[in-house]
């Protein structure tokens, strides 16, 4: 079990990490997401040991690690631009921790061939780093960082140097290797998709510190503040009242009954462009006019105005709507999240 | 029209140019080809004549033997002394370069400034400051390597330091230790195999640089530590043409080729010599 605490640090006048402490989850992976700048990295390597926190604890099985340098913690690594060994060929650079770990040469060689055979480059074996391409250098990084059986597994961004198609399939091929081997993974990375993908548990950092934890379903449809819920997917935000007793939440162009979360008078209130669909008049909770449709693909965005308010709405009807279209709307109450304003 | 014509009128100039510039820089150096390799005896005896015998060929490498029998202790002595300077630039700036780099002290970096001095201090000054300060070894070969390394390691830190301090080495050091390399381990088996290709350009620099040292070696030389360069003034001024010029043919024949494999591998490191740390 991989624990940290409190972790601080900061660069000259800059706090890049605040009292940073999550528990992560044994043998899951476990995303960590934010804008650019936001401590990502950092975070990853104060657990790795390659940066040293001004004050704070790295726990392992109970064991305070914090001072332990990182060739000692037993961690695997996998860096956003792979950092491979020029030097060295492909089984070279997997065997290399194991090298240093001073493992024989046939059982070094025999881990290696292993590792690269669940990263399914096993044919890359002789190649030459610079022989083989960026989707293949991916693996040999992600196969460096296993075969050495590490207790876990740290990785930053280590997609992100690839196209949005490769990106995809190697994503859905290191979730497959993940779930194989049920190591304890960090993943950091800036791309929603991939952190809602592949963790089972996620945290949005911002500004060096943890907004929010959760499963990723849980973080998506129940923000815990503003930033998440701006953050995190598209939404729409309005001011809006609560209303004591009666569970009513005032929009500025629509009042809405039956709303689960109470902030007081004031609040501000999210809805996500799915959790609002297109209705008959009579079941509407109000009526907008089509600014503009966009087809995304696999569904239709519009751009609606209702009152003086933008709103934003994808509906998986894929018809084009003329500019001025009247629309008739209607939330769905257990998608609405509401915070004091 | 009258643009392309005016663009060929520019490249023909622009090739005429190179070829008069290339023409008045080997021209000296072909006169001193065919001084070393011409048999000039029709000129008159000479007092090397007893080197060309009764030769009456046009071309003779006579001249070459009578260097080779002269001063071939002088060409022996630069040699070793050059590759002594490679193997100690090596073995002292490859370790203190990564020290320096991988501390990031003030006074780290005040050693390195040092470390770069000597290269700032005139030949002659440097020469009488060592006969000054080490008069009760004046006479010893290693003193000429002192001062050959005065000149040479602030060149090879450089080169290293300036490789050492790419982004790229540094990551390739954090991932070595990521996957458990020690001190030790990652200097041996990351930062040296990285670093081979500045070393070898550094040795062909210091190799040159140490063949060809006039002022070190001319105010340290001995009559029994004679350089190279020392003996090819004295062919300038105590022997003949031909015979100076065989000696400036063997010295050529060293250095040209250390500097056209610099040439040939080391374009990317004289690049970095000339960015700021």
């Amino acid at each position: 079990m991989l624990e940290v605490r409190s972790l601080n640090k900061t660069f000259g006048a800059r706090h890049a990490i605040k009292d940073f402490t999550h528990r992560f989850a044994d043998g899951k992976i476990t995303t960590i997401l934010g804008p650019s700048g936001s401590g990502k990295s950092t975070a990853l390597a104060l657990t790795a040991g390659l940066k040293e926190p001004d004050s704070g604890t790295v726990l392992l099985n109970g064991h305070d690690i914090t001072a332990l340098p990182p060739e000692r913690r037993g961690f695997g690594v996998v860096f956003q631009n792979y950092s491979l060994f020029p030097h060295l060929d492909v089984i070279g650079n997997v065997e290399f921790g194991l090298r240093v770990r001073r493992i024989g040469k046939a059982e070094r060689r025999r881990r290696a061939l292993e590792a690269l055979k669940l990263a399914r480059i096993e044919e890359l074996a002789n190649r030459h780093i610079t022989q083989i391409s960026g989707g293949e250098q991916q693996r040999v990084a992600l196969a460096r960082a296993i075969a050495f059986s590490p207790s876990i597994l740290l990785m930053d961004e280590p997609l992100s140097a690839l196209d949005a198609k490769l990106r995809e399939e190697l994503r859905e091929e290191l979730l497959r290797l993940l779930a194989t081997l049920a190591i304890t993974t960090i993943y950091v990375t800036h791309d929603q998709i991939e952190a809602m993908s592949l963790g089972s548990e996620m945290i949005i950092l911002n500004d060096g510190a943890i907004e929010q934890s959760g499963p990723p379903a849980q973080l998506y449809l129940r923000p815990a503040n503003l930033f998440v819920a701006t953050f995190l997917g598209d939404s729409n935000v309005f001011p809006a009242e609560c209303e004591d007793g009666s569970g009513g939440l005032r929009l500025p162009f629509a009042a809405i009954n039956a709303v689960p979360n109470r902030n007081g008078p004031k609040c501000w209130a999210m809805v996500r462009p799915d959790a609002m669909e297109l209705v008959e008049p009579s079941d509407a909770d109000f009526s907008a006019v089509v600014e503009s449709s966009t087809f995304m693909g696999n569904h239709l965005r519009l751009r609606l105005r209702a009152g003086s308010d933008r709103v934003i709405l994808d509906t998986q009807n894929r018809r084009p709507f003329a500019s001025d279209t009247p629309v008739y709307v209607r939330i769905k109450r257990e998608e609405i999240s509401t915070w004091p304003r | 029209m009258r643009r392309r014509r005016a663009v060929s009128f520019a490249m023909i100039a622009a090739h005429a140019v190179t070829w008069v510039l290339l023409i008045v820089i080997t021209a000296p150096v072909l006169v001193v080809l065919a001084g070393a390799f011409f048999n000039t005896s029709f000129l008159g005896l000479a007092s090397e004549q007893w080197a060309t015998g009764n030769d009456r060929t046009f071309l003779t490498s006579s001249w070459f033997g009578y260097v080779f029998h002269i001063y071939g202790g002088s060409l022996a002595f630069s040699l070793g002394l050059a590759f002594l300077c490679v193997g100690a630039c090596i073995l002292i700036s490859v370790p203190a370069a990564y020290a320096i780099v991988r501390t990031h002290s003030l006074r780290s970096r005040m050693l390195e400034e040092l470390a770069l001095l000597p290269l700032s201090v005139p030949g002659i000054a440097m020469s009488i400051g060592l006969i000054q300060a080490y008069s009760i070894v004046r006479g010893q070969w290693w003193l000429i390597l002192c001062g050959h390394l005065l000149y040479t390691m602030p060149l090879m830190m450089r080169v290293l330091t300036s490789a050492l301090r790419s982004s790229e080495t540094a990551r390739l050091e954090v991932a070595a230790e990521s996957l458990g390399a020690s001190w030790r381990q990652r200097f041996l088996f990351v930062v040296i195999p990285n670093l081979r290709h500045s070393i070898i350009v550094g040795s062909l620099l210091v190799f040159a640089i140490s063949w060809g040292e006039f002022n070190v070696s001319f105010l340290l030389n001995t009559p029994l530590h004679q350089t190279f360069p020392a003996a090819l003034y004295a062919t300038y001024t105590g022997n003949s043409f031909a015979v100076s010029s065989a000696a400036t043919t063997i010295f050529l024949a060293v250095v040209v080729p250390a500097l056209l494999a610099l040439q040939w591998i080391g374009g990317g490191e004289f690049t970095r010599l000339e960015q700021p740390a």
